[in-house]
């Protein structure tokens, strides 16, 4: 039996990892996604994971479909309900998106540059916009970003930016 | 007891499938186009070809993302997401769904042309569409 002097630091040190984000590492790199969301919302671009921004953004995106990054991307109303619901139940904690102008960057929060930060200058030129995930996250359309799943262009992928 | 209500499910499913065809969708739309005007005389393939490739005083027309041949793959303008060919010929699966077909309408309309197109614009364009060779 651990002198009572140990047992409190180390409940303490234990509760701070699994609060922490980083608590289940693969977990938290491989999201379940809503297939009627994976559907719907991955039919221009990948579906993206709603932990990428939080409740109030997500909120902001669902009123605004008719004029969503510059296309109409408009959705019955019993659709955009149960979409919203769903985002705003599994939507992101830690990110603050900026904004420019009415529309919530997901690429732009201080959460999203930190973990690309070390993605290579060579591979964001091929790319272009930091929200073709699936360019480098290969298994993105299954909602999986895990490190292993990852692989670089070498070429430009062409089409704008 | 039972094969009523397998029958019954399935019905429900099949209903809210909605799966049509082409042409009754051609029909469907041009009921509507002779609703909204007495005087309509049918639809017409070259109108919907014309239609398709036209700007329509915007930046955006129907072959900057599906391509000058909706019998080719397409590609998002802005995405750069690939589109699977718009022409039935080559997509079994295009104008069979009333749900989608009204969707993308509504949506593409306004992002090319800023307003809702008309029945006859519509028919004329699956018009056009069904004329394409795969």
């Amino acid at each position: 039996m651990p002198r009572p002097t140990f047992i409190f630091p180390a409940l303490a040190a234990g509760a701070t990892l699994l609060m922490s984000p980083f608590a289940h590492a693969d977990n938290a790199e491989r999201f379940t996604l809503d297939e009627t969301y994976r559907q719907e919302c991955g039919e221009c671009h990948v579906a993206y994971p709603p932990a990428l921004l939080p409740a109030p953004a997500w909120r902001q995106v669902m009123r605004q479909l008719d004029r969503h990054y510059g296309v109409d991307a408009s959705l019955d109303s019993a659709m955009v309900s149960h979409l919203t619901k769903w985002l705003e139940t599994n939507a992101g904690t830690n990110a603050r998106p900026a904004s420019t102008g009415d529309a919530p960057r997901m690429t732009q929060t201080p959460w999203f540059r930190h973990e690309h930060e070390e993605a290579p200058q060579a591979a964001r030129r091929n790319v272009g916009s930091m929200a073709r995930c699936e360019a480098c996250h290969r298994s993105a359309a299954e909602g999986d970003y895990s490190e292993n799943t990852i692989r670089f262009p070498s070429r430009p992928l062409g089409g704008q930016p | 007891m039972y094969n009523f209500l397998v029958s019954f499910l399935l019905l429900i499913a099949s209903g809210s499938a909605a799966a049509a065809t082409p042409s009754e969708l051609q029909a469907s739309l041009a009921a509507q186009a002779k609703a909204a005007n007495p005087g309509f005389t049918g639809f017409d393939a070259a109108r919907g070809r014309t239609f398709f490739a036209d700007s329509h005083g915007g930046d955006w027309r129907c072959s900057t993302c599906h391509t000058a041949n909706p019998a080719n793959v397409g590609k998002h303008e802005v995405t750069g997401k690939l589109i699977k060919p718009l022409a039935p010929a080559a997509n079994a699966e295009r104008f069979t769904r009333p749900d989608k077909v009204e969707k993308w309408f509504k949506r593409n309309c306004n992002d090319v042309l800023k307003r809702n197109c008309t029945a006859q614009e519509k028919g004329d364009l699956l018009t056009y569409l069904l004329s394409v060779q795969g």
